[in-house]
């Protein structure tokens, strides 16, 4: 089952890559650097996976059989940098979208071809 | 050597150059004639000082100061005065401080005129602030025993005088002054990569030995031939020398022209006290093996330069050629290698320093006070008209050719008799070969002086000349007083040739007077064959040459190639994103393959 | 090692961040009793006791790597914070300049709407920064990264202007594309060690790679240059920063050219010379740096944009210092970072100047200016001063560096790639002096023809203690050399900051 994720990953992200490159629309855009990043994410989710794994949580009266637990747990560290990573790019996400409602108020348009009044 | 305990020289030129950042302030409250007085004495802090050590110590084997910085990496800052450098501190020591009296009359004219064209002018004492740091630094170059401290004067004069083409030049004075800025700079570069090649190979940009208080003579031989090369270069495009010499009519023509009468030490000065205490007596070896071609170049920039300047008819422009034509004269002197050579080159400096600041300085009086004569066919029968004027004109142009009586003779005749003792120079042929190539040379400087001076001095009037005719006399006053001490003491230092010879010999009598013979008779002879009209001639020759196919190549396919590079980039920059992002996306790929393979 | 003062890392990150949590309901409470002055002085007063602990660490910590673990949880199970020679040099650039931006911008932004969100993302962006100069922990340096990366987006979009949300847009878009590489390269980092520890990354690494770098690695280090690689501005990653700084306010493209940049590059380094070692990437640096420096001074001869034409040399400098890096000897890496602190110092000086001139005449289209000396004869003195710092004229900071870059690259055996670089300074004299002739010489435009106006000594002062940094550098190099000792030893000998790490 997990030896699908990593595909999935590469395609994700090629496909976020595919969709900022390609396209002309400005939520387009932005819609492929939110697919991107769910790609990264996935990795990152799969990457702490251990089929049949359990809970990486070791209470206090079961110290003495830490390395066993060890052993059977799931690695907790990429669950909790993912979770640091939404966060992330939720912020990102909102910036860019309110960015994007600003230029369609202020240009009228979506089109990033238009948006080039910065030059010399 | 002697080693002095306190850093007297350093201070000598340090102190000048701060103390000339407070004048822009102390003009506002000062009349100007203090200004200049205070100006003037600031100028003589150098010759000042290096002539009381000279009269001291022994200026053989040289005076070496106290070190007053020290860096690992850098080596040490120090001043050091032997010969050499004391003729090219009397050389700058003395114009300097004269020119500085000279600009107050002009630059007060100058400063007027941009003011009514409504051009903002900086006041007089910004122009001695800039004027200072100019001519201090050149005794700062001068004195230098480290690469790093010669660049750093160096970068300080271009600076100054910079500025000073630019707030106060003639023309498109803004061009001029970048044209001249970026040919400076580039040379100054390929200075500063052919010392850093150096101080990458040696460990030190030292060129005095501190421990044993030695010139480092040829301590570059095992160098690899690029390096003294390139400093070598670096010093031929700020020489002006045939091929990288399109920039300096442009900043001589438009400078002011108290710069312009500096500009001539300021190239020739530092540039050939570099090839020799740099690039000569460190790398003597391979200075040898370039010596050839610098003989051929050199002896080819003199006629080049000279015939360029029988076609001129701008004044300034002319002089500008003339000095182009000199410093081909300079560099034949240091590349014969023998001492006599070396010392008429050197000499050659001193000369050129006092005749073209006078030439220059009568010229800018006639733009300050004959109602801005610049063009060579609207002065006539100026012998009449402004006879002070004219007799200095005269005794700066005998000077430039050498005449017998001024000391620009030793110069010549050290060349000369460099010339003839070469190595390959051993029978009679190739001294005949060797002294008609000098007689040429020479033939061509008295050709534009001596016409020049027909032309401008002694022609007679036309109608039109004469109708302008209207400007007042000029008498002895504080311009005209400085450039007669200068004709005097050019005049004066013929009958002192112990000091100035240094190590070289005194030629023999017969030897001089044959020498002296000889050109006096090639200069008429050339003065009477060149009277037609070769001018029509080299004008044809050569103006539409260097114009259409140098100027252009310098100055339009390089501006335009650079530019043309600027547009294709500009049009991937054309704020579109996609192109942004797909620069990103190549620089990955670039990446990845790089780590690939 | 012990800090006198225990918490003080830590606190220099955590002061600009609670600061900013606090500052919208301090504006809220000053507005209500229109003292908004006063919330503008606590802000800077935050800064300054910053600034103040960053003095305080260094001082006491000169020269030694000293580790503060967070909440007690040893490295490399705890994320913990390590001054070293390089974090310590950068922070101290860092919050000097943020320093003297705040100052400046007390002044600058006086009149603007909305002060408290530009204070706000401010010091968010100055703890970004300074958390990433001082992290230990690859995954936290990404977090410290992204705060800087957002709080600068929003603050380039801060005039809502057409031209500033067009820039901010541009920006959020590729910085995020960037950022999203430099997190893929650390998931990629994660999955083949199995540590976040840069410390640990560096021994393990060191492991892996005994028989050659596998593959991935070199992905992960791609991605990472990238991404980092894109907050220097080197190119080919640097179409989006000419168009960010022309439409940010000043105080923001000031901070962008002489504060995130440079994190940018110390990110880089820590990655590059600490987990990869030294020589691995340094052809790639040299090649880039030298492209930068010789693209970006041609793209800058053809503006007439006066924060666009800074903006191409902030570039062409910023490729020197690659390039100084890129060397990998002792010298060009010092004088590589130290060229990176005198960039700060002119680069600020300018973008400051330019500033002044922009609000005062309502225009940075050099076209419209000309013969502002008479007007403006400091701001011109001051420009004067920081354009000659710029090409590199003796007496300033720039020669020294650059001529310590090219001599670096000599010993280094490049003589040819440092001859090209010492050519492509001559570029620098082009178009800086063509930039200083058109706004200050020459014909005067209308704008400046009617221009009236008094200097504002307070937006000045910044800028004087700038020039006066440019002379000081520039006149004892030795100041500047001995900074970068220590960043320069952890950068050549990464078994001192892994000794540090893990005693």
């Amino acid at each position: 089952m997990m030896s699908l994720n990593f595909p999935v990953v590469v395609l994700l992200f090629t496909l976020g890559l595919y969709c900022i490159l390609g396209k002309k629309n400005i939520i387009k855009i932005i819609i492929g650097l939110s697919i991107m990043t769910d790609g990264v994410h996935l990795l990152l989710i799969s990457l702490g996976y251990r089929s049949e794994g359990i809970a990486p949580i070791v209470p206090s009266s079961m110290l003495e059989n830490f390395s066993e637990i060890a052993g059977l747990a799931v690695d907790p560290v990429p669950q909790a940098l993912v979770l640091t990573s939404i966060v992330i790019n939720v912020c990102i996400l909102a910036l860019a979208l309110s960015l994007a409602i600003h230029k369609f108020r202020q240009q009228g348009s979506t089109n990033v071809q238009d948006f080039n009044n910065l030059k010399n | 050597m002697i080693k002095l305990d306190f850093p007297i020289m350093m201070l000598a030129v340090l102190i000048p150059i701060i103390a000339s950042l407070f004048l822009p302030f102390l003009a506002k409250k000062i009349k100007n004639k203090f200004l200049v007085l205070i100006s003037f004495i600031l100028l003589l802090f150098p010759p000042v000082t290096a002539g009381i050590l000279a009269l001291n110590f022994e200026l053989d084997p040289g005076i070496l100061d106290a070190v007053f910085f020290q860096f690992p990496a850098v080596g040490s800052f120090s001043m050091y005065l032997d010969w050499l450098s004391g003729l090219y501190i009397l050389g700058i020591g003395v114009v300097t401080p004269l020119v500085g009296i000279y600009s107050k009359r002009y630059m007060e004219h100058r400063i007027e005129v941009l003011e009514a064209q409504g051009d903002d002018a900086p006041s007089l004492g910004i122009y001695y602030m800039f004027y200072i740091i100019f001519s201090i630094s050149m005794s700062g170059v001068v004195l230098s025993t480290n690469l790093i401290q010669f660049y750093i004067f160096l970068k300080l004069s271009v600076i100054g005088s910079f500025f000073l083409i630019l707030l106060y030049g003639y023309g498109e004075r803004k061009k001029t002054a970048l044209i001249y800025l970026v040919w400076s700079s580039i040379a100054g570069f390929v200075f500063l990569v052919g010392s850093l090649g150096f101080a990458s190979s040696l460990g030190t940009f030292d060129t005095i030995d501190l421990q044993s208080l030695e010139v480092k003579m040829g301590i570059g031989e095992g160098l690899h031939i690029l390096i003294p090369l390139a400093l070598f270069m670096g010093m031929y495009i700020k020489k002006a020398i045939f091929g990288a010499h399109i920039w300096l009519p442009y900043a001589h023509a438009d400078a002011p022209t108290p710069i312009s009468a500096l500009l001539s030490p300021n190239l020739i000065g530092i540039s050939g006290w570099a090839m020799v205490r740099i690039v000569y007596e460190l790398f003597p070896i391979q200075f040898e093996t370039m010596s050839l071609f610098f003989l051929v170049i050199s002896f080819f920039t003199m006629m080049y330069g000279g015939v360029m300047a029988l076609a001129q008819t701008n004044l300034k422009r002319l002089m500008a050629y003339i000095s182009v034509s000199q410093m081909g004269w300079v560099v034949f002197g240091f590349a014969t290698l023998t001492i006599e050579g070396i010392v008429g080159g050197v000499l050659l400096f001193v000369k050129h320093s006092l005749s073209l600041s006078i030439l220059f300085m009568s010229a800018g009086l006639l733009i300050s006070d004959c109602g801005g004569l610049k063009e060579i066919p609207d002065m006539k029968a100026l012998k009449k008209k402004v006879p002070v004027n004219s007799f200095l004109m005269i005794s700066g142009f005998l000077i430039l050719m050498g005449f017998p009586l001024t000391m620009g003779f030793w110069s010549k005749a050290m060349i000369f008799s460099g010339a003839t003792k070469m190595d390959f120079v051993t029978g009679m042929p190739s001294f005949l070969f060797m002294a008609a190539l000098l007689l040429l040379a020479g033939s061509i400087t008295a050709a534009y002086a001596l016409i020049t001076l027909k032309r401008i001095l002694f022609s007679s009037d036309t109608p039109e000349t004469k109708k302008r005719d209207t400007f007042k006399p000029i008498g002895w006053n504080s311009s005209t007083i400085p450039m007669a001490i200068l004709a005097g003491l050019g005049f004066l230092l013929f009958f002192l040739p112990g000091p100035l010879l240094g190590a070289a010999e005194m030629p023999s009598t017969s030897h001089l007077v044959m020498e002296g013979g000889a050109f006096l008779i090639v200069y008429f002879i050339s003065f009477y064959l060149y009277q037609g009209k070769p001018e029509e001639l080299s004008r044809l020759l050569f103006e539409k040459f260097e114009v259409n196919i140098i100027d252009r190549f310098y100055h339009h396919q390089l501006g335009a190639g650079i530019k043309k590079m600027g547009s294709a980039l500009q049009t991937a920059h054309n704020g579109v994103m996609s192109n942004y992002m797909l620069w990103m996306v190549a620089g990955f790929l670039i990446i990845i393959l790089y780590f690939l393979l | 090692m012990v800090l006198d003062f225990f918490h003080s890392p830590i606190l220099v990150i955590i002061i600009p961040l609670i600061g900013g949590f606090i500052t919208p309901g301090l504006s809220l409470v000053a507005s209500k009793y229109s003292l908004t002055k006063y919330r503008d002085y606590i802000v800077f007063g935050f800064m300054a006791t910053t600034f103040l602990l960053i003095l305080n660490t260094a001082i006491q910590g000169w020269g030694e790597i000293y580790v503060y673990p967070l909440g007690g949880w040893e490295p490399p199970l705890g994320i913990s914070v390590v001054l070293d020679g390089l974090g310590v040099f950068i922070s101290l650039i860092v919050g000097s300049i943020s320093l003297l931006i705040l100052y400046y911008s007390l002044d600058f932004m006086k009149d603007k709407k909305r002060l408290s969100q530009f204070y706000t993302l401010m010091l968010f962006l100055i703890a970004g920064m300074l958390g990433v100069s001082y992290t230990g922990d690859i995954f936290n340096l990404y977090v410290f990264f992204e705060i800087m990366s957002i709080a600068s987006y929003a603050l380039i979009a801060f005039y809502r202007t057409s031209d500033s949300i067009e820039a901010s847009l541009k920006y959020i878009i590729i910085g995020s594309l960037g950022t999203g590489f430099i997190l893929t390269g650390i998931v990629i980092l994660y999955a083949l060690t199995g540590t976040l520890n840069i410390a640990d990354l560096a021994v393990r690494m060191s492991l892996i790679s005994s028989e050659g770098f596998p593959l991935l690695s070199l992905l992960a280090l791609g991605f990472l240059i990238v991404g980092f690689g894109m907050k220097v501005g080197m190119i080919p990653f640097h179409a989006w920063l000419p168009d960010a700084y022309q439409g940010a306010p000043i105080p923001v493209t000031t901070i962008m050219a002489g504060g995130t940049g440079i994190i940018g590059i110390s990110s880089l380094l820590r990655i590059v010379y600490l987990i990869y070692g030294n020589g691995l990437a340094n052809n790639l640096l040299l090649g880039l740096g030298l492209l930068t420096m010789i693209i970006g001074a041609l793209l800058a001869l053809r503006q007439y944009r006066l924060k666009r034409l800074l903006a191409y040399s902030s570039i062409s400098q910023m490729g020197y210092v690659l390039f100084g890096l890129g060397i990998g000897n002792s010298l060009g890496i010092s004088s590589g970072l130290y060229h990176m602190l005198n960039k700060a110092i002119f680069k600020s000086l300018l973008f400051l100047l330019a500033g002044i001139i922009i609000t005062r005449l309502k225009t940075d289209n050099m076209k419209e200016l000309g013969g502002l000396a008479k007007k403006m004869p400091i701001t011109a003195v001051f420009f004067a001063v920081g354009s000659l710092a710029l090409v590199g004229i003796p007496p300033f900071n720039g020669f020294v560096t650059k001529a310590g870059i090219f001599y670096g690259g000599m010993q280094a055996g490049y003589p040819v790639l440092s001859t090209i670089a010492a050519f492509s300074a001559t570029l620098t004299v082009i178009y800086i002096i063509r930039a200083y002739i058109l706004i200050f010489l020459g014909e005067p435009g209308d704008r400046v023809k009617n221009y009236t106006g008094q200097n504002n000594y307070k937006l000045l002062l910044p800028a004087f203690a700038l020039v006066i940094a440019c002379i000081v550098f520039g006149i004892f190099p030795g100041l500047g050399f001995n900074a970068t000792e220590a960043a320069q030893e952890v950068l050549l000998n990464p078994e001192l900051y892994i000794e540090a790490v893990f005693p």
